[in-house]
């Protein structure tokens, strides 16, 4: 459940109109020609957060629907793809 | 024990420090140079120095003693020591060799410790004896970029190409300094591969790669910066793994390799890291919600107490260690939902700590509404015996709708809560008009939901269609009619809607057949002629064939139709299947024999053995359909025309009067036909048809055909509890038809019960022999007839009444019918069912094959007469829904058959 937000990039509590125009958004980028993996992973999150009773299903019962444990919280961690930050040199020698 | 470890070390160090007073002075320098070499700064230095004082020459020793003190600077400056980092720097520079015997590495090492100005000064002095050394440049070219003093470039020495490079290097400096990479790039390109500053250049290159997510790039352009150069630390970090670099990104970094470790600490039962590194994951991956990120990766963790990773106790306690107290109470009444063991206790459990999940008023009820749909479904796929579920009332009943003393209600009532919580969902009316109903009560419970139905979903057939179905079954005929009507101004094209209309008709007809008022039969057969279609046509055919054998002449009076009687049957059949295909034409003679020898037994045999001679006339033409077609002709009818027939199975009544239908089956039809045998319960048609094409068949279907041959041999009670028969066949199946092999296992399991049910299910024919319950401790399940396994008179029965007392009501009843008041009848008959159903429970007999019951009942013939003698009274007091309301095994009890 959470992870369809995070492969959306979207916050928890956004609204339908939101998650629907980041979804448009999402689909136009990766097209199912270009990257048919990528876009039927946006698809099949966009379904599962699309209404609010599809959430609330998701928030119920995701954990009954998820067939291997492991690969779901593995998967969590890959969810949210962490974006590559500007930094400059200072940053760079302090965390170093 | 800290004491002791340090008194330990001490001596260890005196005795080294023995050593080295003991060693000659060559092996002390010698030793000096492996400690160095080994990166052991301060045992180098204590061997050098008491080189020194052992008389060895200062010029060798004093490049070594450098290097020694630079080392441990070095050291000391990693681990943040950097006052003593300087205090070390001023010993070095005692040591430090003239210039002209300084290597450039040594040079760099020194000045990794000094300020700007001193470098400049210090290398200045460098190349007034020495040549100019690239590493030195490129480390000092390094720190102007770092630092930025430009204004220092002009006290370096005129030879130093440094300042001529300089003047690109300014701007890109501050472009560096504030991430502008590509700009920087762009600045530097005039740089030379030569140049001091080329390394820059690479930097800069390698961080555009980086953000053009060009890994591979930015490795090539890393590989290229000399070690020397004053960023190495950075490159290093780089080199190694990018995500190491925190302020890189946005966003978790890392998590996967964090969730690989608490899989690893919950699989060791670390419980304690696994926490830690839980919360660390909860709130790199939604810092703005760590609560929800907890208790989803906690939901998520419940998952591993399904394999043992972790027991219940184990996971309760962690989610008390994680959660505030609501939240972990939440998350434990949700889990205990999930495991469903006592179904209205966690269900209602659940509901009471629902506000806690969904805080919104709105998201709450429908949360209700689908908790209550997925226990009425769970509860109602899986075959919970009601009567035998727990429940707190008083507590729980308001939350799970439940108002009824009947259990048969319960379920029903839970699904109308969740309708009213949750009226716009769909679902909730198909799972309620699938629920079973024998009960007046019940059936009204429906008929309220769907009522509601009509009004939420205005456009929508469903309600009027299962609506209809009720009313036939309440008999409301007149009811059912305007229902239809009403789904067919809903859905007017719609061809289920044309389909069930047409078999209401037929329903009204028949019934009107029934009654003798033949001329409203005759209007409704018409009716539903001219409205029937393709699926309904034989339908349609049959009824028009029943009502011409049952009329006699009575409406020829009104329009001269011909009489049919029993001479002419065969001339009405010919008639009326002259239009149809040979498979309508043969299927609907079957129809017709299944529905008259059910309803019309009274009817002349000749009319019957004509009927069979229709058949068998037109049944000639089965060797010339194609092998789908006689499957279609095998198959039972559909649940809709139930009403219109005495049973669903046509099987039957088709292969008792056409033996060698079989033989025109393809091989690949052939399975689904033996379902259809299974199902109808046709066991030795079933058994004969594999015998003869399990000879010839070979690979996939011959495996399948020895499957079926032993499920049905168990179901036949030729077998008891053979798994290794099952096992031989799962063996000697190749991988690629392995799957077909577990479909038809799963397939067979509903017609099974007890372990062989869960062995089918599970594809599992390893599991140990079958136990029965609390009478574990016998040794074979036909220890179950001894004489110990059943209530003596000395052996109490604590179940919710003594059912001695009722037998002996039972016994007076049969003796006496009319001696008790016809409710006190109905409480006693209540009772004694709630006690008989408890028996089958405590004695562990719940799930147990039929054939096992059936031996427990002839055992109790010999041994307990009365007992049995009481059974048979109370199945004679019980009507249809009484039987309905009963377990399968409390039936097989009563009437030796489920």
């Amino acid at each position: 459940m959470l992870s369809s937000y995070f492969i959306l990039g979207l916050d928890l509590d956004v609204a339908d109109e939101e998650i629907r125009k980041r979804y448009l958004e999402l689909i136009k980028r990766y097209t199912p020609e270009k990257d048919p993996n990528r876009f039927q992973e946006i698809t099949s999150a966009y379904e599962q957060i699309k209404t609010p009773r599809a959430r609330i299903r998701g928030k119920l019962f995701g954990t009954l629907s998820v067939s291997d444990a492991e690969e779901a919280l593995l998967s969590l961690g890959r969810a949210r793809t962490p974006v590559r930050r500007r930094a400059g040199l200072k940053e760079l020698l302090d965390e170093v | 024990m800290g004491s002791k470890k340090k008194k330990q070390k001490k001596a260890r160090k005196k005795r080294s420090h023995l050593n080295i007073k003991n060693v000659s002075l060559p092996q002390l320098i010698n030793q000096g140079k492996q400690f160095l070499d080994a990166g052991r700064a301060r045992d180098a230095i204590s061997s050098l120095k008491l080189a020194i004082k052992k008389g060895a020459p200062t010029d060798d020793i004093n490049p070594m003693l450098f290097r020694a003190y630079l080392l441990r600077e070095s050291q000391l400056r990693q681990k943040g020591m950097n006052v003593e980092a300087d205090s070390i720097h001023c010993q070095a520079a005692t040591f430090m060799p003239t210039y002209d015997k300084l290597s450039d590495l040594d040079l760099i090492a020194f000045m990794k410790g000094a300020s700007i100005e001193d470098l400049i000064s210090t290398y200045n002095r460098y190349i007034g004896e020495n040549s100019r050394s690239n590493a030195v440049e490129q480390y000092l070219a390094g720190q102007f970029l770092i630092y930025r003093q430009w204004d220092l470039l002009d006290n370096l020495d005129e030879r130093v190409p440094l300042k001529k490079d300089a003047a690109p290097v300014f701007r890109a400096a501050e472009l560096i300094h504030s991430g502008d990479w590509e700009s920087a790039l762009v600045c530097l390109k005039p740089v030379s591969r030569i140049s001091p500053f080329a390394p820059a250049r690479m930097f800069c290159l390698a961080m555009v790669c980086f953000y053009n997510e060009d890994d591979s790039g930015m490795q090539r352009a890393l590989s290229m910066i000399p070690e020397e150069f004053p960023l190495c630390s950075v490159v290093k970090k780089l080199k190694k793994n990018p995500a190491d670099l925190a302020c890189l990104w946005e966003g978790p970094v890392n998590t996967e390799k964090r969730v690989t470790e608490v899989l690893e600490h919950l699989k060791k039962k670390r419980f304690k890291d696994a926490a830690g590194q839980l919360r660390s994951i909860a709130e790199l991956i939604c810092p703005d919600d760590f609560d929800r990120a907890i208790f989803h990766l906690l939901e998520l963790v419940w998952r591993f107490t399904w394999n043992n990773t972790i027991n219940d106790y184990e996971y309760f306690r962690f989610i008390r260690r994680l959660l505030p107290e609501n939240q972990s109470e939440l998350l434990t009444a949700k889990t205990e939902f999930f495991d469903f063991e006592q179904p209205l206790i966690n269900t209602g459990q659940y509901l009471m700590h629902i506000d806690a999940e969904f805080p919104d008023r709105e998201h709450a009820r429908i949360a209700q509404a689908l908790i209550l749909l997925h226990a009425v479904e769970k509860i109602h796929k899986e075959n919970f015996f009601v009567q035998s579920l727990g429940c707190d009332f008083e507590l729980h009943g308001p939350v799970l709708g439940i108002t009824s003393d009947n259990p048969d209600e319960f379920i029903v009532e839970m699904t109308l809560k969740a309708i009213r919580l949750d009226p716009e969902n769909r679902r909730g009316y198909e799972l309620l008009a699938s629920l079973t109903r024998y009960s007046r009560q019940t059936k009204n419970l429906v008929e309220e939901g769907l009522i509601q139905m009509l009004d939420y979903f205005p456009d929508d057939p469903f309600p009027c269609l299962e609506l209809s179905t009720i009313y036939y079954e309440k008999n409301a005929f007149r009811k059912a009619e305007n229902i239809l009507k009403e789904a067919m101004k809903r859905a007017p094209h719609d061809s289920r809607v044309i389909d069930r209309h047409v078999i209401s008709l037929l329903i009204s007809a028949d019934n009107s057949i029934k009654r003798k008022k033949l001329h409203l039969a005759s209007r409704d057969i018409e009716k539903a002629d001219a409205l029937s279609g393709k699926a309904t046509l034989p339908l349609v055919v049959e009824k028009q064939i029943l009502f011409q054998i049952t009329e006699h002449g009575q409406l020829s009076l009104f329009d001269g139709k011909v009489v049919a009687g029993a001479g002419n049957v065969l001339s009405v059949i010919d008639r009326a299947v002259a239009h149809l295909s040979p498979f309508e034409q043969i299927s609907t003679i079957a129809m017709l024999i299944l529905d008259a020898t059910g309803r019309f037994p009274e009817w002349d045999k000749k009319i019957f053995s004509e009927l069979d001679r229709a058949f068998r006339h037109y049944a000639k033409s089965i060797k010339d359909l194609p092998s789908a077609h006689i499957v279609s002709l095998l198959k039972p009818l559909s649940k809709k025309v139930r009403p219109l027939t005495r049973s669903r199975h046509i099987a039957g009544v088709i292969l008792y009067r056409c033996k060698n239908i079989l033989k025109h089956v393809d091989d690949v039809d052939i399975i689904p036909v033996l379902d259809i045998l299974v199902d109808a319960e046709l066991f030795k048609p079933a058994l004969d048809e594999i015998k003869r094409r399990i000879k010839n068949a070979g690979g996939r279907v011959k495996v399948l055909l020895e499957f079926y041959q032993v499920v049905i041999r168990h179901l036949t009670e030729e077998l008891f509890m053979d798994l290794k028969a099952f096992q031989k066949v799962k063996d000697k199946t190749s991988e690629s038809d392995l799957e077909s092999l577990r479909a038809v296992a799963r397939r067979l399991a509903k017609h099974v019960s007890g372990p062989l049910k869960s062995a089918l299910e599970s594809f599992d024919f390893t599991m140990p022999a079958p136990s029965f319950g609390p009478m574990d401790d016998m040794t074979s399940p036909y220890d179950l007839f001894d004489d110990d396994s059943f209530m003596d008179d000395d052996d109490e029965y604590d179940g919710p009444d003594d059912l001695e007392d009722l037998f002996e009501f039972l016994e007076a009843l049969e003796h006496n019918p009319n001696v008790f008041d016809q409710t006190f009848v109905k409480s006693q008959l209540d009772k004694i069912i709630k006690g008989l159903e408890a028996f089958i429970d405590d004695s562990g007999l719940r799930g147990t094959p039929d054939f096992v019951i059936n031996k427990i009942m002839k055992v109790m013939k010999k041994k307990e007469p009365d007992m049995v003698k009481g059974f048979s009274t109370l199945a004679g007091l019980l009507d249809t829904e009484g039987i309905n309301a009963l377990s399968k095994e409390a039936r097989i009890f009563l009437f030796g058959k489920a």
